[in-house]
């Protein structure tokens, strides 16, 4: 028995399926930030949009949560959420489709990471040590939101875990890596932000021209690799304009 | 072409939504009035999804370089085709060289301005589907930002295009205090019992922090069971979210993709228009409805737009003979006036000989 309700019920089975107005459903896969959860939900949305179900106009993830956009003429509540809890029904927890692991060549420090040296203060970490820790791991893409392009990273080690500025810059330039309590992210584009900057990739995460305009999906992988100078990061970056240069992206 | 000699408070070419790049952090963007962006492109022979100019409290000044058919609908912003006062939610023929103005805003915050054949490239390309203007990320629209003086526009030819030459019989009134219905949920189990109660039963003022991306309200605050925060989590038009300070904000067309608040309630899609009319310091109210009745709402609107989609456009000819008035189609079919039409004023019939500039009223 399917129920639609106006707001989510108490017996704590998932999915959770509640109207958001009359042309959205929320689906709440599971509770908290959880990579086991955030798999499932892109497991559930992959197979939504493969079904290309008249309509569905958008169906997009977050972390432990997806939303549903139809059109009202055309689709129902009811028969929609029967649709999405058979899909998830058959989609397997631990099993994984596809996953991409994109490399993002960062300059670290200097003028590109300005906060690499409080960072250091703060966690007692030296720039090496900063640097090995930050690019010894395979972050989650949880989700992109917040500006177009911007990945919800997972799960930074605990060694780097640092307050937010006292107060954000107006503008991070575009590319800028950072960090910011349990955090790690990247800014695709320019944008005000109170996280502390360790470095800078010269690669594009975001391009409104393009049929794809963001680098990064969600439930990617992400590894940052630093690169050694200033000399190599504009290299990078002048073959990333001209298209030379496109960032290793692995499927595992 | 036309030239903007005055930009306006904030003008952007916008059409209905960008759809598909909500999954990479692009926000849906689009027309805030939907409805009554749709209005002025049937109006002008459009489809309803062309993009269009949507104008904000204070209009453009813009001069014609060509002749061309216009709509304006929406707020009232005033109106003046060559200083005089026109209406809104009407076709209007302009001649090379007519400058089109708005005296300033009577009702409602955002009026919409279409052009028969629409407006071209190379003045906007489609990005991501849409020519709707995001301006926070600078793409889309007109070089991705809002219209300034000197900008030069291609639009459409009109000697090529039809229009429909009549008015909507009862457009939208933006002057009453807005009630907006809604629909409790997704998250309403987050607060405490009486809040859907209290949004219901209170005024809320519009606060001067409302924008494209949501609206800010004023007024009685909403409690949380426990925190103001819960995993971020997608979002929809109309969306109301409530941040730790317990004043609800409704979201529209620029939001963000994701949010991390609870969310009590949504506005229903018919009254997302509404949404693109408030202006700050304007009062609201919320009242609960149903899914069927929201949807019956949905429909009227729709079905207003029908009768509009299928007005006879400028070529079409009135057949006036003793008291009956009948509107002739192109293709000679007859169409029915079911209220909606008000005033048609293009070429009129009587016997075998046209009459010129004949307006008639066609009792509702």
């Amino acid at each position: 028995m399917i129920m639609v309700s106006e707001s989510k019920d108490s017996s704590g089975a998932f999915p959770q399926i509640t109207n958001i107005g009359d042309s959205a459903l929320m689906v709440l896969i599971g509770e908290g930030v959880n990579p086991v959860i955030n798999n499932v939900v892109h497991e559930v949305v992959r197979k939504i949009r493969d079904s290309e179900w008249p309509g569905i106009r958008e169906v997009v993830p977050v972390y432990s949560s997806f939303v549903v956009h139809y059109d009202p003429f055309k689709l129902s509540p009811v028969p929609l959420a029967t649709f999405i809890e058979e899909i998830y029904e058959s989609v397997d927890s631990g099993k994984t489709s596809s996953v991409r692991k994109v490399i993002l060549p960062t300059l670290y420090g200097g003028a590109f990471g300005p906060d690499l040296d409080s960072v250091g203060e703060l966690t007692g970490c030296s720039a090496k040590e900063i640097i090995n820790i930050h690019t010894d791991t395979d972050y989650l893409v949880y989700a992109l939101g917040f500006s177009p392009g911007f990945p919800y990273l997972g799960d930074l080690d605990s060694r780097l875990h640092c307050p937010r500025l006292d107060s954000p810059r107006v503008e991070v330039p575009a590319g800028s890596v950072a960090i910011a309590e349990t955090q790690t992210g990247v800014y695709p584009v320019p944008s005000p932000g109170g996280w502390r900057l360790i470095g800078r990739t010269p690669v594009l995460l975001f391009d409104p021209l393009e049929d794809d305009p963001a680098l990064l999906k969600p439930g990617d992988r992400l590894r940052f690799e630093a690169i050694e100078s200033e000399k190599e990061y504009k290299e990078i970056e002048s073959k990333c304009r001209s298209g030379e240069f496109v960032p290793e992206v692995i499927d595992l | 072409m036309i030239r903007i000699i005055q930009p306006g408070t904030f003008t952007t070419v916008q059409d209905l939504r960008r759809v598909g790049f909500q999954s990479s952090g692009v926000p849906e963007c689009g027309a805030v009035d939907k409805f009554s962006m749709r209005c002025a492109n049937l109006l002008v022979g459009n489809d309803d999804s062309d993009p269009v100019l949507e104008m904000t409290i204070f209009g453009p000044q813009i001069t014609f370089e060509n002749p061309a058919v216009v709509a304006v609908a929406g707020a009232n912003l005033t109106p003046l085709l060559n200083g005089e006062p026109v209406d809104n939610w009407m076709a209007l023929p302009v001649e090379a060289g007519a400058t089109l103005s708005f005296g300033g805003p009577i009702s409602g915050a955002r009026a919409y301005l279409a052009f028969a054949g629409g407006i071209k490239s190379p003045s906007v390309s489609e990005v991501m589907g849409s020519y709707s203007t995001y301006v926070p990320g600078a793409f889309g629209g007109f070089e991705g930002r809002p219209l300034k003086a000197g900008d030069e526009l291609y639009i459409g030819e009109t000697n090529s295009y039809e229009f429909r030459q009549m008015q909507l019989c009862s457009p939208p009134d933006f002057s009453d205090i807005a009630v907006l219905r809604i629909l409790p949920g997704p998250q309403n189990h987050l607060f405490t019992d009486d809040a859907i109660e209290v949004l219901s039963n209170s005024d809320y003022q519009v606060s001067v922090d409302s924008d494209r991306m949501g609206i800010r309200l004023d007024g009685n605050t909403l409690t949380h069971l426990d925190s103001p925060d819960v995993v971020s989590d997608g979002t929809a038009f109309g969306t109301i979210q409530v941040p730790g300070s317990g004043l609800p904000i409704i979201l529209s067309a620029d939001r963000g993709t994701t949010g991390g608040y609870p969310k009590i309630a949504t506005v229903i899609t018919a009254d997302h228009s509404m949404l693109g009319q408030l202006l700050p310091g304007d009062t609201l109210r919320f009242s609960v409805v149903n899914r069927e009745s929201a949807l019956k709402a949905l429909r009227e609107q729709e079905r207003m737009l029908d009768s509009l989609r299928e007005a006879p456009t400028v070529s079409s000819v009135v057949e006036v003979s003793g008291e009956t008035v009948d509107v002739v189609g192109d293709n000679g079919q007859r169409f029915a006036l079911d209220g909606v039409v008000r005033r048609f004023n293009a070429l009129v019939k009587q016997g075998d000989q046209y009459l010129e500039d004949f307006e008639v009223d066609i009792k509702d």
